[in-house]
């Protein structure tokens, strides 16, 4: 699955594991985060993020 | 009801979203003294590099605000609680009415105190203005000294590197970082930072800041002269406080909340880097976020959510030196066993508990393992044996 990276502090969403810390499950693509999910390292939303 | 956000930064600006969300009806007001909207305060370094414009570290215009009926009240600092009125002054002579209020006032550099502090040149990072001041103050300019060589004042220092011939970063304590790195890591990121032009000057410190017009020399503890044209300090950050404090709200280190992070005053709350919870003090992105959405629920629904705390996550990225930290980075007794791996270009520490569970781990130029090692620590699973 692509994964996306935070064009402001480089941190990456791996849809495989998904991100605990907003309860996103394992598996989670990225273009099903919901819109209000936000970059857990600097809160950069998810326009913010491009396909790595 | 009427709801006030006092403090625009990311624990504001989630509380802000969210009191929308969990209550439609609501007034939601949104007070911050700087002029410029919600940027992401980590993309701060970019911007001091030249990297990147304020624009691009900036997630949502000011209509994006009021689209989601958020009044955002910028550029206007409020200068004092009327607790028995229920009422913010704000720095116009205006008042804001609430029912429930959160402080999310943020924290501020720690001031130098060494004579010269106040020389032009010499300066503190935090705020949006600070950095385009900073950037324009280097333009033309050849030398800088950071004084402190914590997260802040190693990225800083690399940014800062970019724009300067020399950059040296005065250090009180034993190697950069040294409040979570041990000696072996800590030496192994003062030789990369040195290869890329950033020289680490441990166990000294600033005594005095000299120049004329403006700072042309930084004198250390030890009689050593380092000549600088721009000097920044990096002395960690202090909550702000003074708001509450004035109101006789209860403060220690920050503002004190409980585990529903509301204050010594019930119907007002803290959260983010004002707050202190439990005598800690996050001061990361992730604690903000997390405290506000709690905060923000009990604004709602008082009692209704507890705040357990955010286990502590650092990374730093400067130009190909990745290292993480989470956790206990140096736990004193309080775990089982250490596994560590070094090589020339990685070192890795893990301290695990009697189940082989992570305590915290350091790791230094290995992103990969480090990225197994925070599912570890995410998830709270054994680390298997041979892992590093």
């Amino acid at each position: 699955m692509q994964k996306w990276e935070c064009t402001v502090c480089g941190w990456i969403y791996d849809p495989a594991k998904g991100d605990p810390s907003q309860g996103i499950k394992p598996g989670t693509a990225f273009e099903d985060l919901p819109d209000t999910w936000v970059c857990p390292e600097c809160g950069a939303p998810k326009d913010m993020f491009q396909p790595l | 009801m009427r709801y006030v956000v006092v403090g625009g930064g990311v624990a504001g600006v989630t509380a802000a979203q969210r009191l929308r969300a969990l209550d439609p009806a609501a007034s939601v007001v949104l007070v911050e003294a700087e002029a410029v909207p919600y940027y992401l305060r980590p993309g701060l370094i970019d911007v001091l590099a030249g990297a990147k414009g304020l624009g691009e570290i900036t997630p949502y215009p000011r209509e994006w605000f009021a689209k989601r009926g958020i009044d955002y009240r910028l550029g206007e600092a409020a200068i004092a609680l009327d607790l028995p009125r229920k009422e913010v002054v704000l720095s116009s002579g205006k008042r804001l009415p609430f029912d429930r209020l959160l402080l999310a006032t943020g924290a501020e550099p720690v001031r130098p105190s060494v004579p010269g502090a106040a020389l032009p040149g010499v300066f503190t990072l935090r705020t949006a203005a600070d950095a385009e001041r900073i950037r324009t103050w280097a333009e033309g300019r050849r030398r800088a000294v950071v004084v402190g060589g914590g997260w802040l004042g190693l990225e800083a220092a690399y940014a800062l590197r970019g724009l300067l011939e020399r950059v040296v970063v005065v250090e009180r304590g034993p190697w950069p970082l040294s409040r979570h790195l041990d000696r072996e890591a800590g030496q192994i990121l003062a030789d990369i930072l040195s290869e890329k032009g950033v020289e680490v000057l441990p166990r000294t410190e600033a005594a005095a800041i000299r120049g004329g017009a403006a700072v042309s020399e930084v004198l250390l503890e030890g009689g050593q002269i380092l000549p600088a044209d721009l000097v920044l300090f990096c002395l960690g950050i202090r909550p702000r406080t003074a708001l509450a404090q004035d109101a006789g709200i209860g403060v220690n280190r920050g503002v004190v909340v409980n585990d529903f992070l509301e204050t010594s005053v019930p119907g007002v709350y803290a959260a983010g880097d004002a707050a202190e919870w439990r005598t800690q003090i996050f001061g990361t992105v992730l604690a903000a976020r997390e405290q506000a959405e709690v905060a923000a629920q009990n604004l709602v629904d008082p009692g209704s959510a507890r705040y357990l705390g955010t286990r502590p996550t650092y990374k730093l990225k400067v130009a190909g030196i990745e290292l993480f930290v989470f956790g206990a980075s140096r736990p004193a007794g309080e775990f089982h066993s250490e596994e560590r791996l070094q090589s020339q270009s990685c070192y890795a520490k893990l301290m695990l508990d009697k189940e082989r569970k992570l305590v915290g781990a350091v790791l230094l130029g290995c992103p990969e393992l480090a990225s197994r090692v925070e599912e570890l620590f995410q998830s709270g699973l054994p680390v298997p044996r041979g892992l590093v």
